[in-house]
């Protein structure tokens, strides 16, 4: 593994040091060590997820995970396995896969994506729907304080009720309360039989309209997601439509037999044209890929991610489309967690392709682009808001980011969540400046 | 007698009828389901956040601890105000007050009855999935703040798995809104961390749940084994195969002969263990499903299997299950239950140490477990009026408690650590640890106005120190978050 501080880099600012503890206690005392000096830390586990949040105000050390990358505990009889924070999605998928068992995380990048990154990011995909996001089925951490300490939060077994649930407010907490060395989990089986359907849609309201039917199947989807007629064509080669609902059904054969039949059936009372893929395992692995997919894209781009009450997906997505042509930006491409409602806006506005030479009316061009595109996320923030949702900038050039605000306004609870930021770390040091309210 | 200052500032605030300081009806509010018992001050009984807000307000002026209080049928001493102060109780705070069925929430006051949100979703085809054995007299505020359970949150999660949102009152009387009904609420999650505080963080005035469509089908089997060893083996086969019942409940020999003692349901008496399983989820393949789990059972020795073959045969079933604590009675006239979690797989061991411990201290212990979650109920059985008695059993529960840690499991699954594990905190814990979670506790309410002496071990005599210190922690910290 590079060692090398640029590949470190976070908008042009560039750690001095780089530490690669090998366990919990090493781990630790260089956190602590940073804390003494005052110097400002970065948690890095595969930095695959480095692009979230803002930029830090200050940087001067990353503190690495990877080595921290062992299986601590597996009782697969027990269904509970623990993880060091550095052991990437892959690795765990494999070690699971001997027994039959799995966890229920599809993000994407699995192969460089730490199990510390993903739940200091609060990171979910597909299989939320029916499993719950990670924060449910994680019972319990470790974590290395600024002061020096492991610390020990939640248990090892599946129900525990002795003390504070400390170990699920690291979960998305970015790393500003203290390092994860460790996770805990209650690992599930893997269905025995699994069946896909995909219908394509013509009109957006049927494409929304199924999204409640096919939730309330007996046999709940483990997956619901909705594309654009672009993200559905590159996830699925060859889709013919202008909407398209992917479901995927879990179970014993016999469970997966009646779901194939009604969900099929349902979709057809919605106006769709629907096919059943058997196969799905790559296709819902392109599917998990795809919010690292559409931001890799090309340079310039802007990712958002829209949070919502379940019944307005419609609405929302309407809002996105409308307010972009308001503020004369292209249609951003679309896809959501359908049911839970998440919706994924990408934006490709902002030309800063690096073949062309940058001329003064190319730069002016991009300029105007920039304000138009700040405008649009703060009116569909707007929104969002008034509808009982929030928005995220998940990935923006800088002046973006910066002027739109990656986060929004969490409100009155901003001061409990400074006052936990001051108790665990008083110098500030852990991830400055790249949180919620400018923790 | 004449009323303090403060309780007639409440009574001002609330109304004479809903403020009650006599000593008779302070009695009433002084125990819980333990053994614990200790006075509040006063009790009060608003109907409105805003109400909550002033009581909190007027606590603080006074110095005054404050307990908030459901139902009272916890088990641990969670909410024994042990300090005095205002304890507000929430039985007129009772309603349902949305039910949003498009978005799979109900918002509901903390004084409802958990089984009633149920009842009320039912004829929607909806239900709240967390039924803690209480279910039909516990409230969902102090399910919360206990993150309870019950033997469906095998397949289903505890009630922290179904709270998408709080509304609370601080300890400074502000009122804030927690989580909501969109996924990935930017910021700390704060919703995580009022779930099973115990109060201690600040007082729940609405809650928003998650609500599920009711399964389409359940079926329930009931087996009967000569020993919990070929019991346990079933639980840890049936999960070992990947498949996760919606409940898998286990009673031993000493129970199984006080029900029927008591309830005639039809079980042999010289069986040592009973086991309750229920399935549910879509029609297909449900039957083949209960068959697979019945052949588990006799493939483990099993030597009967009874399967509901409706929903009377289903009820008559669950009341081996359902019966059990109130048939101790037949056996002892108290017992002292227990709460913890050891992996299933440890099951059988830690069940053959109970025994031998109950041996040593001359007790008799029935057991009744969440068998699926690893989560055991052994009640010590006793006569109050014994000398020593409850002495004994406290340090039989003890030792039990012990042993689970030493396996690798906790000292409570559902009940909670109130009043009687905070000797077992540091089993779990180390310093350290401790002192982190104090910190959290700390950020959000700093004083420790909020049913003090709870949680986290702060000495024995906590009660008496913090109603003589209150006054002054709170004049000091009246500027919070500065």
């Amino acid at each position: 593994m590079s060692l090398d501080p640029a590949q470190f880099s976070l908008d042009a600012l560039t750690p001095r040091t780089i530490y690669t503890p090998h366990d919990a206690n090493e781990l630790a005392q260089m956190l602590a060590q940073c804390n003494a000096e005052k110097r400002a830390v970065v948690p890095w586990g595969g930095g695959t997820l480095q692009h979230l949040g803002h930029p830090p105000t200050r940087y001067d050390a990353a503190i690495c995970t990877t080595n921290l990358n062992q299986v601590i505990d597996y009782a697969y009889d027990d269904l509970t396995a623990t993880f060091g924070a550095g052991m990437t999605l892959a690795e765990i998928e494999r070690v699971l896969a001997e027994h039959g068992q799995f966890l229920p995380i599809d993000v994407p990048h699995p192969e460089r994506a730490t199990i510390g990154g993903v739940l200091a990011t609060g990171m979910n995909g597909p299989l939320r729907l029916r499993y719950g996001p990670v924060r449910d089925f994680l019972i319990g951490n470790r974590f290395a304080t600024v002061e020096g300490h492991v610390i020990k939060a939640g248990s090892k077994v599946v129900k525990n009720v002795a003390g504070y649930e400390l170990h699920k407010v690291q979960v998305g907490a970015f790393g500003t309360l203290g390092i994860l060395s460790e996770a805990t989990f209650k690992v599930f089986p893997r269905p025995a039989a699994e069946t896909t359907l995909w219908a394509s849609f013509d009109d957006l309201r049927d494409a929304c309209a199924v999204i409640s039917p096919l939730w309330r199947l007996p046999t709940p989807p483990l997956a619901l997601e909705l594309f654009d007629r672009a993200t559905g064509a590159q996830v699925y080669k060859g889709a013919q439509g202008k909407w398209f609902i992917a479901a995927r059904f879990g179970g014993p054969t016999a469970t997966i037999a009646s779901a194939r039949e009604t969900s099929a059936q349902t979709a057809r009372e919605h106006q769709a044209r629907v096919e059943i893929v058997e196969e799905g395992m790559s296709l819902w692995r392109t599917i998990a890929d795809l919010p690292a997919q559409l931001r890799e894209t090309q340079p310039g781009v802007t990712l958002l991610r829209a949070s919502i009450p379940p019944k307005e997906l419609f609405a929302a997505l309407r809002s996105i489309l409308d307010l972009a042509s308001i503020h004369q930006l292209a249609p951003p491409r679309l896809f959501a967690h359908a049911a839970l409602a998440t919706i994924y806006a990408c934006s490709v506005d902002v030309d800063a392709s690096p073949h062309l030479a940058r001329e003064s009316a190319i730069a002016r061009d991009d300029r105007i682009q920039e304000t138009r595109m700040i405008a649009f996320v703060r009116a569909l923030r707007a929104q969002l808001h008034e509808r009982g949702g929030h928005l995220m900038v998940v990935e923006a050039p800088t002046a973006i980011k910066a002027q739109a605000g990656v986060w929004g306004d969490v409100g009155p609870t901003l001061k409990l969540m400074q006052s936990i930021k001051r108790q665990f770390d008083p110098n500030n040091i852990l991830n400055p400046g790249r949180f919620v309210g400018g923790i | 007698m004449t009323p303090s200052p403060l309780v007639r500032e409440l009574q001002t605030l609330l109304g004479a009828r809903n403020v009650l300081w006599h000593p008779d009806d302070l009695r009433v509010y002084s125990y819980d389901g333990s053994n614990n018992m200790a006075d509040p001050d006063v009790v009060v009984l608003p109907t409105t956040a805003e109400q909550v807000s002033a009581i909190v307000k007027l606590a603080r002026k006074y110095g005054a601890a404050i307990v908030p209080r459901g139902s009272g049928t916890g088990l641990c001493g969670a909410v024994t105000p042990v300090a005095g102060g205002v304890m507000i109780a929430f039985a007129r705070m009772n309603k349902i007050l949305e039910i949003d069925l498009e978005n799979r929430t109900a918002l509901v006051e903390p004084g409802v009855i958990n089984l009633d949100v149920s009842t009320a979703l039912a004829p929607y085809g909806y239900y709240y999935a967390p039924d803690p054995s209480s279910q039909a007299a516990c409230s969902i505020g102090g399910n919360v703040a206990n993150n309870s359970g019950g033997p469906h949150c095998l397949l289903y999660g505890v009630t922290a798995n179904h709270v998408l949102g709080l509304e609370v009152v601080l300890e400074n009387g502000e009122i804030v809104f927690l989580g909501g009904k969109a996924p990935d609420e930017p910021g700390y999650d704060l919703v995580a961390a009022f779930i099973g505080s115990e109060g201690t963080l600040g007082v729940i005035t609405k809650i928003l749940v998650r609500i599920l469509p009711l399964p389409e089908a359940t079926r329930t089997l009931l087996a009967i084994f000569d020993t919990i060893e070929q019991a346990s083996r079933t639980v840890s086969g049936v999960i070992g195969a990947g498949v996760i019942p919606a409940a898998l409940e286990m009673i031993d020999g000493t129970t199984i002969r006080a029900v029927e003692a008591a309830y005639h349901i039809g079980l042999p008496l010289d069986a040592d263990a009973v086991l309750l399983i229920e399935v549910d989820g879509p029609q297909a393949g449900i039957d083949e499903l209960q068959e697979m789990l019945a052949d588990f059972c006799k493939e483990f020795g099993a030597r009967q299997v009874r399967i509901a073959k409706n929903e009377q045969e289903r009820a008559d079933l669950w009341k081996a299950r359902k019966t059990a604590l109130g048939a101790l009675g037949r056996l002892a006239p108290n017992y002292y239950i227990q709460d913890g979690v050891v992996p299933r797989s440890k099951l059988p061991y830690v069940l053959q140490q109970q025994e031998a411990i109950a041996k040593k201290y001359n007790v008799t212990i029935a057991n009744v477990l969440h068998a699926g979650d690893g989560n055991l109920h052994p009640n010590i059985l006793f006569d109050a009026r014994d000398p020593g008695a409850l002495e004994r059993v406290r340090k039989v529960g003890g030792e039990i408690l012990k042993l689970c840690v030493e396996v690798g499991g906790t000292i409570s699954g559902e009940h909670g650590v109130g009043l009687e594990k905070l000797e077992y905190m540091p089993l779990l814990f180390s310093p350290h640890d401790l002192d982190a979670q104090a910190k959290l506790r700390d950020a959000i309410a700093p004083t420790r106005i909020l049913n003090p002496c709870k949680m986290l071990p702060q000495g024995s005599k906590c009660g008496e120190v913090m109603r003589k210190n209150l006054p002054a922690a709170v004049a000091t910290n009246s500027e919070l978050w500065i």
